[in-house]
């Protein structure tokens, strides 16, 4: 294979795992509520993938699709249910193709168990002899020829009044090269009706002619008597090939055989759902393609470096400024804030261009649900909301491990067995959401269950047990809950194959916390548990409060700060181990010197004389971290310290500020966090 | 395909495959670098494609800016049924050429 054609093999990979999302998303909306639109979007998939797999030489994946194709087709055309049973048999012809896309994009060959299963299962219910199903659409396979066989074999019986439309077709430049000839698309509209074409386009000089590409392309009448399904057939055929739009000129007939009214599809008593009694949806036009460019990750990462860049530039301007009478040099400082304002938005920019939907991730956990349904016995429905949310790149491939051990966990711990549900006077079936919306600069996903919630009083025993936690110490629920954080915990009396290997939820928390973001839990018990992951939207810039202590700059992510201060000394407790604590609105709040942390000389000791910054890290108590005095706030770019150093607790990174000096940006997890045992000491001594 | 130098008879191909149609496009290039016309003889276009097609519209265009002949020599009704179905019933009347 030339380097050409493995780059383009490449690109349709890419583009296979795009399909298979959006497959799996369009059986998830079938298993809600079947949509025309949600069947012809999975067809249209599986319809691209065949196509793609079989130009690429991915003959196994072809041949799938072939089969899963076939039955798509009866279901869209009503000749098969669209119960329970097929949707379980599309969400596993969903899963083989991811398997398979996988598999050609590492190069690896994982168990065919579960594509001869799934397989075998298509090819029963398409009703496909074995000689059928495994003709593979191999180097010489002809899209058109099928294409037009099934045209041609369309019942008469679906005929509806004759209807004029009016039509339009525009082949793309991949078109041909696809194996699919204008020519022949014209000629199955010819076989549905009167069609009458006039053609427009210029034809480049004969020695510039591509024979790969048409230049030409048709407007015209068709009037038909075939219903506007045969049409659609037509579009899902050429697919993102070439634009064809169809309007219809004559109102349509009052029922269309493959369109039942809604009242029809209300009134079918039977629990299963008919593919033909979907709901009849309003015509809206097909969102216009928006032009898309594929961009090395490289180059990206080349583009925020340089955007680093120029923030530090800002920034270092910006302080040379400082220095300057804003009254004399006022276009001076007018011209600084109008670059800052060009640059957040070149820095914005930069970041939507790395950010992806996190549909990305959520639509794999159909799949996880559905397996872990199966493995423990718990029926289980997942609702997933705003998956259009978009996040940093990085961070999507990241989430789906901490994700799937939070599912895991929920299924496993949290959601109750039929009977122990139907003994809380809950749904038998257990419900789990998994949502996201962006707030501000950050990200909120959430996993949420309607379990029995965190049994505290197990935690708490558990944790005792391993020593993560004094006997009779005195800890909050919140801060029994977070105990599941710590290394090494569960509760889990047996290791099952879904989780209590107590190594999920602090590598959860790690993972999230290495990604700049935190996660918290609420759980109620018999209520159920929700976990949040907040996440920034950008792991390259943060926005930071630049402090002093002694002659050292420390940033404070400005998200995690609820309040600064001087403390009056009446504000100040001395502790019986001769810390000192803030009494701050009914709250005693351990104070963290960060010249103490860190080792800085020459800082301020005196509490009453520094700045003491409130922040609640991720899961963890209010603490005031002391510093000399504030610099100010900046747009800061992230560095990783680990890359160019090692790794040190409560430092998440390093940054270079306007004055060109380097600083620490502050991991405040790490930085506040106490084990059990430490925890209970101040506590105790407070309360004492 | 082939033909004589003097007057040029190419012989289409049976399938407008991308091959042949690439292949039509060199030798269409060569007869008009030698400044000879050309007829097409159509006869055994068995299965035409709007890339073939294509191709001998734009040899017609060529061949007419250089004033040379260009014709289509007892076109196949497989052939005649694609110029038609693209809309260009009339271009293929006027491409028509009689044998002599």
């Amino acid at each position: 294979m030339s380097a050409e054609d493995q780059e383009l093999r490449q690109i349709f990979l890419l583009e296979c795992e795009e399909l298979v999302t959006l497959a799996e998303s369009s059986v998830e909306t079938l298993r809600a509520a079947p949509t025309e639109d949600a069947i012809h979007a999975l067809f249209r998939a599986v319809h691209s993938v065949k196509g793609g797999a079989g130009a690429f030489g991915l003959d196994l994946m072809a041949s799938f699709a072939h089969v899963f194709e076939t039955y798509m087709d009866l279901l869209r055309k009503g000749k098969a249910e669209l119960d329970d049973a097929a949707v379980d048999l599309l969400f596993d012809g969903v899963d083989v193709l991811r398997q398979l896309s996988d598999e050609a994009r590492d190069g690896e060959k994982a168990s065919t168990q579960r594509y001869d299963a799934a397989l075998a299962a298509l090819r029963a219910a398409a009703g496909l002899d074995d000689d059928a199903a495994a003709k593979p659409p191999a180097a010489d396979f002809d899209p058109m020829a099928e294409f037009e066989a099934q045209m041609a074999a369309a019942p008469a019986a679906a005929e509806v009044p004759r209807r004029k439309y009016k039509i339009r077709f525009v082949p793309g430049p991949k078109m041909l090269e696809a194996g699919i000839d204008p020519l022949r698309i014209l000629g199955v509209l010819k076989t549905l009706g009167d069609l009458q074409v006039e053609i427009a386009g210029q034809l480049p000089p004969l020695a510039d002619l591509d024979p790969m590409v048409c230049a030409w392309s048709w407007t015209g009448t068709l009037e038909t008597a075939a219903p506007q399904a045969d049409l659609d057939d037509v579009r899902d055929m050429i697919d993102d090939l070439a634009v064809f739009e169809f309007e219809a000129e004559t109102p349509p007939p009052e029922s269309e055989p493959e369109k039942p009214a809604a009242a029809a599809a209300a009134a079918a008593p039977a629990p299963k759902k008919q593919a033909a009694a979907v709901a009849a949806e309003p015509a809206k036009p097909r969102d216009k393609p928006v032009a898309t460019v594929r961009v090395d990750v490289p180059k990206l990462e080349r583009l925020g470096n340089m955007v680093g860049e120029l923030i530090i530039t800002q920034a270092f301007l910006a302080r040379q400024a400082s220095g300057l009478d804003p009254e004399t040099h006022r276009p001076l400082f007018r011209a600084l804030d109008e670059m800052g304002q060009h640059i957040r938005e070149v820095a914005d920019a930069a970041t939507s261009i790395r950010a992806q939907p996190l549909k990305a991730v959520f639509s794999r956990f159909g799949a996880l649900v559905r397996d872990l349904e199966k493995t423990t016995g718990k029926r289980i429905r997942l609702e997933i909301v705003g998956d259009h949310t978009e996040i940093d790149k990085t961070v999507v491939e990241r989430l789906s491990e901490p994700l799937t051990h939070l599912i895991r966990n929920s299924i496993d711990h949290g959601i109750e067995n039929a009977e122990g549900r139907a003994a809380a006077g809950k749904d038998p079936v257990g419900q789990l959401r998994l949502s996201a919306e962006q707030r501000g600069a950050q990200v909120v996903i959430e996993l949420a269950d309607d379990g029995k919630g965190i049994n505290r009083e197990r935690v708490l025993a558990k944790a005792v047990e391993r020593e993560l936690v004094s006997p009779g110490a005195m800890l909050s629920d919140q801060e029994i809950d977070e105990l599941i954080f710590l290394p090494g915990f569960s509760t889990a009396d047996q290791v099952t194959s879904v989780s209590g290997r107590g190594v999920g939820m602090d590598a959860v928390r790690q993972v999230i916390e290495e990604m700049g973001g935190n996660v918290a839990l609420v759980s109620r018990p018999g209520e159920g548990t929700t976990f949040s992951l907040t996440l920034p939207l950008s792991l390259a810039i943060l926005d930071a409060m630049v402090t002093l202590v002694g002659r050292q700059n420390y940033l404070v992510p400005i998200s995690a700060i609820i309040d600064c201060l001087r403390p009056e000394a009446s504000a100040l407790v001395r502790m019986d181990d001769h810390s000192t604590m803030l009494a701050w609105r009914g709250q005693i709040l351990r104070i963290l010197p960060l010249a103490t942390e860190f080792g800085v000389a020459g800082a301020e000791s005196d509490p009453t004389r520094a700045i003491l910054i409130l922040v609640k890290p991720s899961g963890g108590e209010t603490v005031a971290i002391q510093v000399d005095d504030l610099i100010g706030q900046e747009p800061v770019v992230v560095k990783s310290l680990e890359r160019n150093y090692r790794k040190v607790r409560g430092v998440s990174g390093a940054t270079i500020l306007g004055d060109g000096r380097p600083a620490l940006i502050l991991d405040l997890s790490s930085l506040t966090a106490v084990d059990g045992r430490n925890r209970r000491m101040p506590r105790a001594a407070a309360e004492g | 395909m082939g033909g004589d130098a003097a007057n040029a008879t190419i012989e289409l191909p049976s399938t407008g495959d991308a091959i042949t149609v690439a292949a039509l496009k060199t030798e269409l290039l060569e007869r008009l670098a030698a400044g000879e016309g050309v007829r097409l003889d159509a006869r055994h276009v068995a299965e035409p494609s709007a890339a073939l097609i294509q191709m001998i519209e734009a040899g017609a265009a060529a061949f007419a800016d250089k004033t040379l002949p260009f014709g289509l020599l007892d076109p196949s009704d497989a052939l005649c049924g694609a110029y038609e179905t693209l809309g260009l019933f009339t271009a293929l009347m006027s491409r028509i050429v009689m044998e002599m």
